[in-house]
């Protein structure tokens, strides 16, 4: 039987995960942030296909996280809210991406 | 699942959907059957100049109305997005090799006027036209990823040397060499409504479900 230490230097690979992004909804935000300098609201529902309130509530975790931020603009008279991802953000998927590939070249068949 | 989640086809994706609307391919198609209409213009009594200059502000009111469309039908269905320095990068790019195209072939329009003052008669323009049609529509298709570019570069490329093939004379009232564009431009447009249709039907006015969300 393995022992709690085995288990432990096992799986911590995986406990590395940045659980905040390996949710698939918001793994697909992040990527679609990550490829696009900004996008708002409506771009990335229809992207992502995610509805209104599902794509609210994740945004928010996001920003509270520091991943994303908000810029508010005028486009003529009207407001228009624009989502980015901040430095931390773009360095948090890269090191996610990285992370996720090192773990399945590891897994041996 | 990173391995299959490409980030590349997902910035493609998006780039794409921003040219779903089928807006571009009316005006394409306008602009092709202007060349018909306007030498059928001319054969009326407009006369070889003011025929095809009369059809110049149609042109401009439907890329008015391209641009009036882009606004209030696609943007507040699609969303707004600025895409990368790289994307903006490679569409200047596609503008200026499409400029440089357009301004080799009039100066090479120009060349073989200045040469050959039969120039009409000539089998020349009809392959200038085609190779034109070609890059243009091929560069666009492969730089703005719109595979459909392509049929619309060999459709155009075919249609005047088509009628340049036809027997002199008119065809529906139309110099020859141009009538075939009164079937290409309306084909052209055809698609570009049905597009547009699909895209209205798919793409419904997206209405806020919680007033109270990061927005």
């Amino acid at each position: 039987m393995a022992s709690s230490k085995q288990i432990n230097e096992e799986i911590s690979p995986i406990a590395g995960i940045d659980r905040l992004i390996h949710e698939p909804a918001r793994l697909l935000i992040m990527s679609y942030l990550y490829v696009v300098e900004s996008a708002d609201f409506t771009f990335l529902m229809r992207q992502t296909g995610l509805t209104w309130g599902n794509l609210s509530s994740h945004m928010t975790k996001l920003e509270e996280a520091g991943y994303l931020e908000v810029e508010k603009e005028f486009v003529g008279k009207k407001p228009n809210t624009m989502l980015k991802l901040t430095p931390a953000g773009r360095s948090a998927f890269q090191e996610y991406r990285q992370h996720m590939r090192h773990l399945f070249e590891d897994f041996s068949e | 699942m990173v391995d299959m989640m490409n980030l590349k086809e997902f910035e493609r994706k998006a780039f794409r959907s921003t040219f779903q609307d089928g807006l571009w391919d009316i005006l394409i198609g306008v602009i092709a059957l202007n060349f018909a209409m306007g030498t059928w213009l001319g054969n009326q009594g407009w006369g070889d100049f003011w025929g095809p200059m009369t059809v110049l502000p149609i042109n401009l009111l439907v890329y008015a109305g391209v641009w009036l469309g882009k606004k209030y039908i696609t943007l507040p269905r699609v969303g707004r997005v600025k895409f990368s320095p790289a994307r903006n990068r490679k569409t200047r790019k596609l503008v200026a090799a499409i400029s440089i195209l357009l301004a080799l072939c009039v100066l090479a329009g120009l060349v073989i006027l200045s040469v050959n003052s039969n120039l009409p008669g000539s089998v020349l323009p009809a392959i200038i036209f085609a190779i034109l049609c070609l890059a243009v529509f091929g560069l666009a298709a492969t730089w703005l990823n719109v595979p459909r570019f392509w049929a619309y570069g060999a459709l155009l490329a075919i249609t005047y040397p088509i009628g340049h093939l036809m027997k002199q004379g008119t065809v529906w009232g139309v110099r020859s060499a141009f009538a075939p564009f009164f079937v290409t431009g309306p084909l052209i447009i055809i698609v570009g409504v049905a597009l547009l249709l699909r895209f209205v039907r798919d793409y419904p006015v997206s209405i806020p479900e919680d007033a109270n969300g990061i927005i």
